[in-house]
């Protein structure tokens, strides 16, 4: 639905970035500040001119479209609501801009305001709203021109923290329900991951990884995808290749489920993904005892570090790995442990 | 009764002592801390006035007071020589209202409208200058920002008179745009510019300009585009752009600009003098010969007090309108 291919002059802000979202999903491009990531959404915008490439919205070239002729609605960072305006104007502003008839405004507007349940607020101005009131403004003055695409520069960033989860249900219900194509940037991994059907990675204007969601999230590609993602360096390991599906590491020897393509790298394990038991069996393939350290309960479960007996890495710490298994489980500081990698759940990256 | 002296010192700073200054003697020796820093207000009272004071005195002596002789002197009567007669008397107003020794004439009443008017179109040019001027500026990058601010401000440094006379000049019969417009049919051949409406406004607005562009350029300077491309977004047109998303964010240096502009517009009388001759006589022109030529003061200040009046109230007609916008602005600190 939308195919992008762009390069930058200045400083390649992007570089050759091309993706195709598909309608009525939410792709999220995630990445960290000054990836290119808010250009790339400008340009789809038509805020912004790509030096080269062509954006396609249904097979139609709309690359040298203006903004205001683009089937497409933004959801600004500051939301960019017109600060003399009311709620009900502000909601009004593009269909009044494009010429409707008033009752059909007025039906539209407060049908909208309903639906982001925000009915009886359209006469408030915006510096009399809360943060998370502002937003829904801005969402439904987006919305109520029912745009094909519907873009969202960083949504959720002036919103506190106990909003966040509340509005990321909301979207997603929102988006069921009216069906339209949203394309969000974040540098939110966990926004990318509660919101997103499809994702795209971003670095140094570059697309680093592209996929659905589970896909990204349990099999990142390299190493900056999965320290983007929330992986610790203690879980990205060194391997080297023994033979067979056979690699060794410093905690163990691991036996992949099939032979990733080179000989010396780094592998992933999730923090989660690893099997922690009191019981010590003997050390040996995809095994190893090890320690607790660092334990505590994150809200939800127990995360710890097991460092491998005897200990001490060549940087002077111990070497160490970090888990996660759920509170039930009866552990403490200085406890030896089982530590067991699954085949299926080793991540090598490139 | 088993109260220590600390408890009776306690005592002595903490409660009120009714035998002195009552509670406020209490509160103003109170300690606090205002803006980081520990003081008492009584303290803080008398840094305030002794700060305040030197201003004070100066805008008494030299702004209020005269203010209110000018005020006095409007209801004196001239005496026989262009002297001061201290007779109480409403002829000089009764005069400027057009009720002359010759019978009703709207001459006066006329000169402070046109006045008024001449004040309002040089300041609706230098609005419409200005916008595109310091929106200009604003994307510059921040050196050659400094570098057009600079050009503005150093027509302040040139004497309004040379200014004038400049223009005098370049409006000349024998300069290119007087050939010009001689060549177009426009004014007889060998003919000048001047006086007139063109040399009288092109005076103005490059006299006023810089008051209207420095607190506009203010209020552009810190624009949030996100808003304007906001309104781009949603299909707005180039007046809605304008109307929705750059003036009411550029409203607080818009008011400043209106009123430094159209205020010394208003009293303006060096310009118009020079450039405008005798056909375009302003309120300005007509109180310096009041003063100047006439010897008739009291009239003057007559003339001098109604434009005063006259200024206060477009003053306080704006300020209402600018209080009904929450938004706020400058004007409501006033």
């Amino acid at each position: 639905m939308l195919d992008v291919v762009k390069s930058f002059g200045k400083q390649k802000v992007l570089n050759n970035v091309s993706l195709s979202v598909e309608p009525g999903e939410i792709f999220t491009i995630l990445g960290p500040s000054g990836c290119g990531k808010t250009t790339l959404l400008r340009i789809v915008a038509g805020l912004e001119l790509p030096d080269k490439g062509t954006i396609l919205l249904n097979a139609d070239d709309i690359t040298k479209r203006p903004a205001s002729r683009r089937p497409i609605n933004t959801v600004f960072q500051s939301y960019a609501l017109f600060p003399h305006l009311n709620v009900f104007d502000n909601v009004a502003f593009g269909l009044k801009a494009q010429g409707f008839a008033d009752d059909v405004i007025g039906g539209k507007v407060y049908d909208i305001l309903e639906i982001l349940q925000m009915t009886g607020l359209d006469k408030r101005r915006p510096h009399e709203l809360s943060g998370g009131q502002k937003q829904r403004v801005a969402l439904a003055r987006a919305l109520v021109n029912e745009p094909l695409v519907l873009l969202l520069d960083e949504p959720m960033s002036a919103l506190d923290a106990h909003l966040r989860t509340q509005v990321q249900d909301e979207l997603r219900s929102l988006q069921r329900r009216l069906g339209t194509t949203f394309v969000m940037v974040t540098h939110d991994q966990n926004e990318a991951k509660m919101l997103s059907n499809r994702l795209a990675v971003m670095n140094e204007g570059e697309i680093v990884q592209f996929g659905t969601t589970k896909d990204v999230f349990s099999t990142p590609k390299n190493k900056f995808v999965a320290e983007f993602l929330g992986a610790t360096k203690n879980n990205i390991i060194d391997a080297t290749y023994l033979g067979g599906n056979k690699y060794h590491t410093p905690f163990c020897d691991i036996e992949f489920a099939s032979k990733p393509s080179w000989e010396k790298g780094e592998i992933l394990i999730w923090p989660e993904r690893l099997q922690v038991s009191p019981e010590i069996g003997s050390d040996g393939t995809n095994y190893f005892t090890g320690e607790i350290r660092d334990l505590f309960y994150n809200g939800q479960g127990l995360d710890f570090m097991i460092a491998k007996e005897p200990g001490a890495s060549s940087k002077g710490t111990p070497l160490s790995v970090k888990a996660r298994t759920s509170s039930e489980m009866d552990i403490r500081n200085g406890q030896k442990v089982g530590v067991y990698f699954p085949p299926d759940d080793i991540v090598p990256l490139q | 009764m088993a109260e220590t002296k600390f408890d009776k010192d306690m005592a002595k700073t903490s409660s009120a002592e009714p035998d002195r200054d009552g509670v406020l003697a209490d509160a103003s020796d109170k300690i606090l801390v205002w803006r980081g820093e520990m003081t008492s207000f009584k303290s803080l009272r008398t840094r305030a006035l002794a700060l305040s004071a030197p201003p004070l005195v100066w805008l008494t002596v030299l702004l209020a007071i005269p203010c209110v002789l000018l005020v006095g002197l409007s209801f004196l009567t001239r005496g026989q020589y262009g002297e001061i007669v201290y007779v109480p008397t409403f002829e000089n107003i009764k005069r400027l209202a057009g009720f002359g020794l010759f019978g009703w004439n709207a001459n006066f009443v006329l000169i402070l409208l046109r006045s008024f008017v001449v004040a309002g179109i040089t300041t609706i040019l230098c609005i419409a200058l200005a916008y595109p001027l310091t929106f200009h500026i604003a994307t510059r990058p921040g050196r050659s920002r400094v570098f057009w601010l600079i050009l503005i401000i150093i027509p302040f440094w040139t004497n309004v008179v040379v200014r004038a006379y400049a223009w005098l000049l370049i409006l000349g019969p024998h300069m290119p745009p007087a050939r010009l417009a001689a060549w177009l049919g426009l004014i007889n051949e060998g003919g000048s510019l001047y006086p007139g409406s063109l040399a009288v406004y092109l005076g103005m607005v490059s006299t006023f300009l810089p008051f209207m562009a420095l607190p506009l350029y203010a209020s552009v300077e810190r624009l949030n585009w996100e808003i304007i491309e906001a309104a781009k977004d949603l299909y707005g047109q180039r007046l809605q752009i304008f109307t929705q998303a750059i003036l009411p964010q550029t409203r607080p240096g818009l008011a400043v600009g209106v009123i430094v502009t159209f205020v010394p517009a208003m009293a303006t009388f060096v310009i118009t003098d020079i450039l405008g001759g005798a056909k375009t006589m302003l309120i300005g022109n007509l109180i310096q010969q009041q003063f100047a030529q006439a010897w008739d003061w009291p009239f003057g200040a007559a003339l001098s007090s109604t434009l005063m009046l006259m200024t206060l109230i477009c003053l306080a007609i704006f300020k209402r309108r600018q209080d009904e916008d929450p938004q706020g602005s400058i004007l409501n600190r006033f």
